[in-house]
């Protein structure tokens, strides 16, 4: 069978399946379905109930908007490279420079959506509220601040969304910790005094001292984090998440541990991590993932697809067959809203799909709406949802 | 539609980024999960078709029709998969993948199902939001009363909206016939 011939025959079985097949288009259907036992499978497969639905959900796998942008940059960055190089001389360097900055212009042009008659439940942003070591509390927008934190050689710089510690020499011996709280909706980042990077989830709480000293770099996660962390043989970095702790010495993953949940999750992406907890301990490998079971304190490991855990520090909302139930947990936190579930059923329909963090919930509901699958009442911030 | 489709094939092969944006909304998922059959990591298949369409469009590449560019597509996605497949470690277990996975009837069944879906796809949007609804459920495999009593309907009423649905069907996908039978060799 060629190319050609796989066209024909699908389209034969899209006549099918909708019943609008000819007499002769059926004979041909049955002479193909005659050819192979292969045939026939391939007939059952397709035929089979949910065929339809499943295809419609892998589409929302594969980002063909970001896919394109990627693309896009690749190939004006080649074409500007081949007519610098036609030029050639201090000239072609402006004409890049000038390009460059022409092209990230229309590529930030945004799409307006249609009207929508609903509330918009916008996405969450950049807010955090910063707990320094005497508590004074300060509100994390879109401020920019730089300053030493005083009684140590720690400089402190915000900038809108990343809080930069830096250490600036080896200081005093004072261990001062401060606190990142990151609210309902909001996401925020740091960069630790040893270099580590922190990205904060919604509905999270990092505790961390200033500067490291010791022979440990602990912090304490209350929520949902991801960490790139600096290497440093002589001071492994903990994260302390109460009932379990992840060990490092020097890579990236991420830890989620909420107050509201059943489980701590580790989900490492390079590197090598310690999971402990209590008497158990387990070590990670790349890709994949420690689970522990807070009230039958069971350990266990698997792989993962790491972008399905991690997805949410990039701009991305990734599920792969997950629940409802599991879905909307996640949400929720971003979004700030209520979910109600009709029935059991519902909590336990499954999904799979990539979609943008920073697009309203409205829109996430659309594309739920459209599997035909689930129905989205909304009343202000409370969402029910029924079959 | 057969004027848009030979304007929209010479802007492709001018490099034009509508053009390509437009390519991209038609193949990149099917494109990408076809490589996904073959190599089983989503940002593995991802990179291959992005290799794949961003070399077509630095290298301009022109298409007569519409049959000819899905063709030239699906097979580059093959063999760049097959390609990669073979440079995976060569363990006895991956030998016998490999060997099923280069059948080309793996390729093609994958290939069918994908054009199934878009043709299945492409026909319930043609119709009308009541009509829409119903022809899901029938693609799911709902019989008749599932249907009326998801929808709040007689069956009656559902079994007369499917027959206009089909009619409307009818129409709608004998112009693939035209298509087929002007593009192919």
């Amino acid at each position: 069978m060629e190319i050609e011939q796989a066209d024909r025959i699908a389209y034969l079985l899209s006549r099918h399946i909708t019943d609008t097949l000819s007499s002769e288009e059926h004979t041909e259907l049955e002479r193909w379905l005659a050819l192979d036992i292969k045939n026939q499978e391939l007939w059952r497969k397709v035929c089979r109930r949910g065929f339809y639905s499943e295809k419609e959900m892998l589409q929302y796998l594969y980002d063909d908007e970001a896919a394109f942008r990627k693309v896009q940059i690749r190939c004006h960055r080649r074409l500007f490279r081949e007519r610098m190089f036609r030029w050639g001389g201090m000239a072609a360097v402006i004409v890049v420079v000038v390009g460059v900055s022409l092209l990230w212009m229309c590529l930030s042009r945004s799409v307006e959506l249609p009207g929508d008659d609903r509330v918009q439940l916008t996405a969450g942003e950049s807010q955090a509220i910063l707990i320094l070591g005497h508590g004074q509390r300060i509100e994390l927008n879109c401020q920019v601040k730089d300053s030493i934190i005083p009684g140590t050689q720690v400089r402190l710089n915000i900038s809108g969304e990343v809080i930069d510690y830096r250490q600036e020499s080896a200081g005093s011996s004072e261990m001062d910790f401060n606190i990142v709280e990151v609210p309902r909706k909001g996401e925020y980042r740091l960069i630790l005094s040893d270099g580590t990077k922190v990205w904060l989830n919604s509905e999270s709480r990092l505790k961390f001292p200033v500067a490291f000293y010791g022979r440990e770099r602990r912090v304490y996660l209350e929520g949902e984090a991801y960490f790139e962390v600096s290497e440093n043989k002589d001071m492994p970095f903990i994260v302390d998440m109460s009932k379990a702790a992840v060990k490092v010495l020097g890579t990236s993953f991420n830890a989620r541990a909420y107050p509201d949940e059943s489980c701590i999750y580790a989900t490492l992406a390079e590197g090598r991590i310690l999971l402990d907890a209590g008497g158990q301990n387990l070590v990670l490998q790349p890709q994949e993932q420690g689970v522990l079971e807070l009230v039958s304190g069971k350990m266990t490991c698997k792989k993962v697809d790491v972008t399905l855990y991690s997805g949410w520090k990039d701009g991305r909302f990734i599920f792969q067959e997950q629940t409802l139930e599991n879905m909307m947990n996640t949400l929720s936190r971003w979004y700030d809203i209520q979910i109600f579930f009709e029935s059991e059923a519902v909590r336990r329909m499954t999904f799979s799909g990539n979609l943008k963090r920073y697009d309203s919930f409205n829109k996430i509901i659309e594309l739920l709406e459209m599997t035909g699958m689930a129905h989205f009442k909304i009343n202000g911030k409370t969402i029910l949802i029924s079959e | 539609m057969l004027v848009n489709e030979q304007i929209w094939l010479q802007e492709l092969g001018k490099g034009e980024d509508n053009a390509y944006r437009e390519l991209f909304r038609l193949f990149y998922a099917r494109l990408g999960n076809l490589a996904f059959h073959f190599v089983e990591e989503r940002a593995v298949a991802e990179d291959i078709v992005q290799d794949i369409l961003y070399e077509l469009w630095t290298k301009k590449l022109h298409f007569e029709n519409f049959i000819s560019l899905k063709v030239y597509l699906y097979r580059m996605v093959r063999s760049r998969c097959l390609d990669i497949l073979k440079h995976r470690k060569v363990e006895k277990k991956y030998f016998q993948e490999l060997r099923h996975k280069e059948d080309s009837e793996f390729f093609l069944h994958q290939f069918l199902e994908d054009e199934l879906y878009i043709l299945l796809k492409k026909a319930i949007s043609s119709l009308p939001c009541p009509l829409r609804r119903i022809f899901e459920l029938v693609l799911d495999g709902c019989d008749n009363t599932e249907i009326a009593g998801m929808l709040h309907l007689s069956v009656d009423a559902v079994k007369s909206h499917k027959k206009r649905g089909k009619k409307i069907l009818q129409e709608k996908l004998k112009g693939f016939i035209l298509l087929y039978a002007l593009f192919s060799r």
